[in-house]
C-alpha cells in the first residue's frame, strides 16, 4: 500500500453513526483524518450530478461528500458495512458502496480505503477493526489499542446523549420524537431544517437514535421477529419505548428509502395511541411545504393536549 | 354414487409467471394439499395490490399483494409468502398486517420465518398444512417440481431465442402454449418429461428465416420484475415481435440451482470486488457477458426504487462504455398503459438493426 497520510471520511450515511469512531481510530493510528464540511444544497447538487436519479437522498448526498473529499486527502474511507447478524443486516446499498464510487468516479480514479464484512461472515466489530488496522500495516496491539479506546470514547459519547436526551423529556415544551435514519435526521441539510422549524415553533426534538441502543433493539424484536435491518431495529424500537413520554412523533423518511417504505407503513399501523406525522424528505429548495406541516401538527397536539378533541383514552 | 368431500387445505401462492404450475406440482404431488392455481394476472390485480400498499413500495409488492387478496377471494386457506436477502424479507410481515386489517381470516405463513432455518422446521410446516403428510413423498415432489422449473425454464429459454426468427407465424407460439398447458395439468413425472421432449422435439424441427441483420439481445434485471411477464408488461414477447432473438440469464434454474454468486464474483472482479446486492452480481455477470459474447444490445429491467439493481446501474453504464453496447434501462411501477415501453422498445430495435447495418 502506497503512503497514505491523510484519510478522508465522508460526511454522510454511516458517519452520523460511527464516524467518529473511525476518525478516531485512524487517528490512533496516527493518520491525519479530515471530514467533508456540513451538508448544504450545493454539496446535494454536486452529488445528484453523479447519481442515478432514482437512487435516495442521502445516498445523493454521500456522492456530493465523496466529491468533497476528492484531491483533498490521500484515500477516502468508504467501508463496506453488511451487518453482522442475519436480523440486523444493513440496506444492501451498504454492500454496494465501495464498488459504487468506484464505478461512479472511475475517471477520478480516486482512491478508495475500504473494510468490508457481512451478516454471513460471522465475525464481529473488534475483528473487522483489526482486518483493516492490518490492512494499512499496523501491527495488531497497535490496533487493538486504537479499537479499543476509539471504541470507549464512542460509548461514553453515546451515554452522554442519552442522559441529555433523558432531561429533555422533563421539558416544559411541546416534547416531538423524531424517527428515522441518523444519517437523515442529523444532517444538517435534511434533518437539521426540521430541528429548526421545531424550535421555532417553542417545541423540543428528540431524536431516536439518542435512546439506548441495547433497549432499543431488544424492544425491536417485540414489534417484529424478522425485520432484516439493524437501523430500522432501533428506529421502531426506540419509537415503541418512548412514544408514552411525547407528546407526538414526527417519522422521518428520505425519498426513497427501501427499508422505510415498508417499515414507516407497519410503524403507523401500530401507533394507534399517539399523533403521528409520517414525513418524508425530498430534494426541495423550499421548506415552506415542510414549516405548514409542522406547525398544523404542533396545533394538534397542543389543541388535543388542552382537550380539544375530548379525552380518547 | 359416491361424494367426495375434499378436506384437503387449499394453499395459495403469490402469482409468479409459469413457476406457478411447478408450485401447484410440489403442493399438490408433494404436499399432497390442494392448491389455488391463480389465472393469469389483470389489471385488476394490480389495481387491487397498489390500493393496499405503501406508496413507494416496489411494483412486486404490490403484485403479490393483488395476487393474495385475489386468492383469498377464490377460497385460499392458507396465504404463502416467501423471504429474501432485501426488503422481500419483510414482504410476509407486512402483507399479513395489511390483510389482517381488511379483514381477511385466513391463515398466513411467512417463509421469511423459515429462511436459513433447518430441515426439522421445514418438515414440521410440511406436516401442519398436511398432517397425513408423507415424507417421502413430499421429497419426490418436490424433486420432480423442481424439475418441472427447470424444464419450463429452458423450453422458455428456447422459445425467446428462436421465436423471433420463425418462417411461419406463430409456430413456436403454438409448441410453447402447449407445453405449458401440459405442465399445468401434469401428474407425475413421466407426464412432464413428455410433454417437455414433445415440446423439445417440435421446438427444434421448426423452420426458421434469419434475417440478414439478426439482432440479439441481453435480458437482465431483478429477479420478479425480469422473470415476471405481467410485471414487466411481456417485454420479451414485445421483443420477440420485432423480430430480435433474447436471451435471458436469470431465471430460477440458474438463480438456484446452477451458478453461484461466489464463481462469478471472479468473473466481473474489475468492476465489483464484492458481492453488491442479492441479485446484482448476476445482473453485472450476464451483462458483462453478453457484451464480451457480441450481444448488440442489453435490457435492464427493475421495479421502481429496487435498491439492489439500482446499485448495479452505474456498473452496467461503465460496461455499455468499455465495450460499445447500447443499454436500455427500464423502471417499473404500475402502469396502466404499454404504449411509452412499445415506442421506446421499438425506436431501441430499429438503433441496433442500424447500427449493425452501418458498421458490417
Amino acid at each position: 500500500m502506497e503512503r497514505i497520510q491523510k484519510i478522508g471520511i465522508p460526511r454522510g450515511l454511516m458517519a452520523y453513526r460511527s464516524g467518529m469512531l473511525w476518525k478516531e481510530f485512524f487517528e490512533g493510528l496516527g493518520y491525519e483524518c479530515i471530514f467533508s464540511p456540513e451538508s448544504d444544497r450545493r454539496i446535494l447538487e454536486k452529488g445528484t450530478g453523479r447519481a442515478i436519479d432514482e437512487t435516495c437522498l442521502p445516498f445523493k448526498m454521500y456522492l456530493g461528500h465523496v466529491m468533497e473529499l476528492i484531491g483533498k486527502c490521500d484515500t477516502i474511507f468508504v467501508p463496506r458495512t453488511g451487518g453482522y447478524r442475519t436480523t440486523e443486516k444493513m440496506c444492501t446499498r451498504y454492500e454496494a458502496l465501495p464498488d459504487l464510487v468506484r464505478n461512479i468516479f472511475r475517471d477520478e480514479q480516486v482512491n478508495i480505503l475500504t473494510v468490508s464484512y457481512d451478516w454471513y461472515n460471522r465475525t464481529t466489530e473488534e475483528k473487522v477493526y483489526l482486518e483493516l488496522g492490518l490492512s494499512l500495516g499496523k501491527t495488531k496491539k497497535q490496533v487493538k489499542k486504537a479499537y479499543s479506546s476509539a471504541k470507549k470514547h464512542q460509548e461514553t459519547r453515546q451515554k452522554n446523549r442519552e442522559k441529555a436526551q433523558l432531561k429533555l423529556l422533563e421539558s416544559e415544551k411541546t416534547r416531538v420524537l423524531l424517527a428515522g435514519h441518523p444519517y437523515v435526521l442529523h444532517d444538517a441539510y435534511m434533518g437539521g431544517e426540521l430541528v429548526r422549524i421545531l424550535e421555532n415553533l417553542g417545541a423540543v426534538a428528540l431524536y431516536t437514535d439518542y435512546v439506548n441502543r441495547e433497549n432499543a433493539l431488544k424492544r425491536s424484536y417485540e414489534f417484529s421477529r424478522i425485520m432484516p435491518w439493524i437501523i430500522n431495529r432501533e428506529m421502531t424500537g426506540a419509537t415503541m419505548l418512548m412514544k408514552k413520554k411525547v407528546d407526538g412523533i414526527v417519522i422521518v423518511s428520505a425519498y426513497p428509502c427501501g427499508p422505510d417504505s415498508l417499515v414507516n407503513d407497519m410503524l403507523v399501523r401500530r401507533l394507534k395511541d399517539v399523533p403521528v406525522l409520517n414525513l418524508t424528505l425530498d430534494a426541495q429548495s423550499g421548506t415552506a411545504g415542510l414549516e405548514t406541516r409542522m406547525e398544523s401538527f404542533i396545533d394538534i397536539i397542543r389543541y388535543q393536549k388542552a382537550g380539544g378533541y375530548g379525552n380518547q383514552n | 354414487m359416491e361424494i367426495r368431500i375434499d378436506d384437503r387445505k387449499k394453499v395459495a401462492f403469490p402469482r409468479f409467471n409459469h413457476y406457478d404450475y411447478a408450485i401447484r406440482y410440489i403442493v399438490e404431488q408433494g404436499l399432497e394439499a390442494g392448491f389455488v392455481l391463480l389465472p393469469p394476472a389483470t389489471k385488476e390485480t394490480a389495481d387491487l395490490g397498489s390500493r393496499y400498499s405503501p406508496d413507494y413500495a416496489c411494483a412486486p409488492f404490490k403484485h403479490t399483494l393483488g395476487s393474495l387478496i385475489e386468492a383469498v377471494e377464490a377460497g385460499a386457506d392458507i396465504l404463502v409468502e416467501t423471504g429474501g436477502l432485501c426488503r422481500l424479507d419483510y414482504y410476509g410481515e407486512l402483507q399479513k398486517e395489511i390483510l389482517r386489517e381488511l379483514g381477511y381470516r385466513c391463515e398466513f405463513i411467512n417463509l421469511a420465518e423459515y429462511m436459513g432455518g433447518k430441515k426439522k422446521e421445514w418438515l414440521r410446516l410440511a406436516k401442519h398444512i398436511n398432517p397425513k403428510l408423507n415424507p417421502a413423498k413430499f421429497v419426490t415432489g418436490v424433486y420432480e417440481g423442481v424439475k418441472m422449473a427447470e424444464y419450463i425454464d429452458e423450453i422458455e429459454a428456447a422459445y425467446f431465442k428462436n421465436a423471433g426468427f420463425e418462417a411461419e407465424e406463430g409456430s413456436y407460439k403454438k409448441v410453447y402454449r402447449q407445453f405449458l398447458l401440459e405442465m399445468q395439468m401434469a401428474e407425475n413425472k413421466n407426464e412432464i418429461r413428455a410433454a417437455y421432449q414433445k415440446a423439445r422435439q417440435a421446438m427444434s424441427g421448426l423452420a426458421q428465416r434469419i434475417p440478414e441483420n439478426p439482432v440479439r439481445i441481453g435480458v437482465v434485471g431483478e429477479y420478479y420484475t425480469v422473470m415476471d411477464e405481467h410485471s414487466n408488461q411481456y417485454l420479451q414477447e414485445k421483443l420477440i415481435r420485432l423480430g430480435a432473438s433474447v436471451h435471458r440469464f436469470m431465471n430460477v434454474t440458474n438463480c438456484h440451482f446452477r451458478a453461484k454468486a461466489s464463481t462469478m464474483l471472479p468473473k466481473i472482479s474489475e468492476y465489483a470486488r464484492y458481492s453488491m446486492g442479492p441479485t446484482t452480481t448476476w445482473t453485472i455477470n450476464s451483462a458483462l457477458d453478453y457484451a464480451k459474447r457480441g450481444f448488440d444490445g442489453i435490457i435492464h429491467v427493475k421495479s421502481f426504487g429496487c435498491t439492489p439493481e439500482l446499485d448495479a446501474i452505474p456498473v452496467l453504464q461503465n460496461i455499455s462504455r468499455d465495450y460499445h453496447i447500447p443499454v436500455l434501462y427500464l423502471s417499473y411501477d404500475m402502469q396502466d398503459s404499454d404504449t411509452g415501453l412499445d415506442t421506446r422498445l421499438e425506436a431501441f430495435y430499429d438503433m441496433l438493426e442500424r447500427k449493425k447495418k452501418v458498421l458490417q
